[in-house]
């Protein structure tokens, strides 16, 4: 069982992560992201509408469910980032890594 | 006679069933005393036992003790050996100031300058993800193979080409699946040019002389996360009185109240009106509350 919000849509797994990712609760989201990559599909959508915060482990954790999601043949885009979210995200560089839109009907286009 | 008889009859019997009592007390009383004797010596090897087991504890005690100053000896020979290979304050221009401040007893972040030649000086920051001995270990190596100018074919004054080369020399996967996020700028004298470059690093921010002030980043994600990548570097210009601001983002990502974080805006508002590194930690402090900063606290000043 799981505890991340997660659903699928146009073929693809959107995680949906609520208030913080930090490292408190890093290696739960990343625990529950494997899992659900085991069962399902394998492109990956971050839907951050719910998010406000993600601390360099949340960043980590993303990048190492990204790796997993590729190997497996599929990617990961990130969705609806919230001010403060899309801040960390332009920092470490993860907008031009995995993209970003405003959507996740457009995520789900982006990752095709 | 045989009033006799009739009366010593009924005495022989109380007398018969008096030491039957008698008997029977005795046995009991040596059962007693055999319980007692037991319990005693039980009593006795419990004691011993209690005291072995006491004698045990004290001695994994001073073990333990022993071993946890060791070991915090050993923690703090690594930080001696990190602020040292840190450098002292330039009292030339560029002029530094600086504090790194752990949250724990080691973490990942360090910094440098030198002189690459007599016309450019180099200045880095960076931050090892994580915190402990093997944040601080990446994070002394990289500053020594910058400092020791240790990367193949690269030219040092060219920082879109140095973060490219580290990123090919420290790929996570074979760094512990660490990584780590860098700014690195060098300052040409004789042009008064900056040219710079970041990877998943906080901007550097430009304190201009005339008041104005500047954030600078390049895009570009953690070196070593994945391969392949290519750092571009930026050009900017420096003139005597501004001053350049490198930090982490420990520096700023602290939690004000519940659930709400200090914002990458509010730190440069506060550079761009305060001049000592001391004063800016102090104030990062009083927004932290008390207890230790989350993460590693790093601001390294340049006074061109």
């Amino acid at each position: 069982m799981t505890n991340l919000n997660h659903e699928i849509t146009g073929g693809c797994l959107v995680l949906k992560p609520s208030r913080r990712i930090d490292s408190a609760n890093a290696k739960a989201f990343e625990d529950d992201a494997y899992a659900l990559l085991d069962q399902g599909p394998v492109k990956v959508i971050i839907d951050s509408t719910d998010l406000d915060y993600i601390s360099s482990a949340g960043l980590r954790v993303i990048l190492t469910t990204a790796k997993k999601a590729k190997a497996a043949g599929g990617g990961l885009t990130i969705a609806c980032a919230t001010v403060n979210v899309k801040e960390v995200l332009v920092v470490s560089g993860f907008d031009g890594i995995f993209g970003m839109h405003d959507s996740v009907a457009a995520a789900v286009a982006a990752l095709g | 006679m045989k009033a006799s008889t009739a009366s010593s009859a009924p005495k022989a019997k109380k007398i018969s069933k008096n030491l039957a009592r008698v008997t029977a007390l005795e046995s009991e009383l040596s059962d007693l005393r055999a319980e007692f004797e037991d319990l005693e010596l039980l009593y006795q090897v419990t004691t011993e036992h209690g005291e072995a087991v006491e004698n045990q504890l004290a001695a994994a005690n001073i073990e333990l003790l022993q071993t946890q100053m060791r070991l915090s000896e050993e923690l703090t020979e690594a930080t001696n050996y990190i602020f040292s290979i840190l450098p002292a304050p330039r009292e030339s221009a560029p002029r530094t100031r600086w504090i790194l401040e752990p949250s724990t007893e080691l973490g990942g972040d360090s910094f440098g300058y030198h002189e690459i030649d007599a016309d450019h000086i180099a200045f880095y920051l960076l931050d090892v993800c994580g915190h402990g001995v093997g944040a601080a270990l990446l994070s002394v190596t990289a500053i020594n193979v910058l400092r020791s100018a240790a990367l193949p074919m690269t030219d040092f004054r060219d920082p879109g080409a140095v973060l490219s080369a580290l990123n090919e020399a420290f790929p996570m996967e074979k760094q512990n699946n660490m990584y780590f996020t860098i700014w690195y700028g060098v300052h040409q004298r004789s042009t008064g040019q900056l040219r710079y470059a970041s990877a998943g690093h906080p901007p550097s921010i430009l304190c201009k002389h005339d008041g104005k002030v500047q954030t600078l980043s390049t895009p570009g994600i953690a070196i070593g996360m994945m391969p392949d990548m290519v750092y571009r570097t930026k050009l900017d210009a420096i003139t005597v009185g501004d001053r350049l601001h490198l930090v982490s983002d420990g520096t700023y990502e602290v939690e004000t109240a519940p659930g709400e974080m200090m914002a990458f805006a509010d730190l440069v508002e506060k550079l761009r009106v305060t001049k000592e590194p001391e004063l800016i930690l102090e104030w990062v402090r009083g927004l932290n509350g008390p207890g230790a900063l989350p993460d590693d606290f790093s601001l390294l000043t340049l006074e061109f």
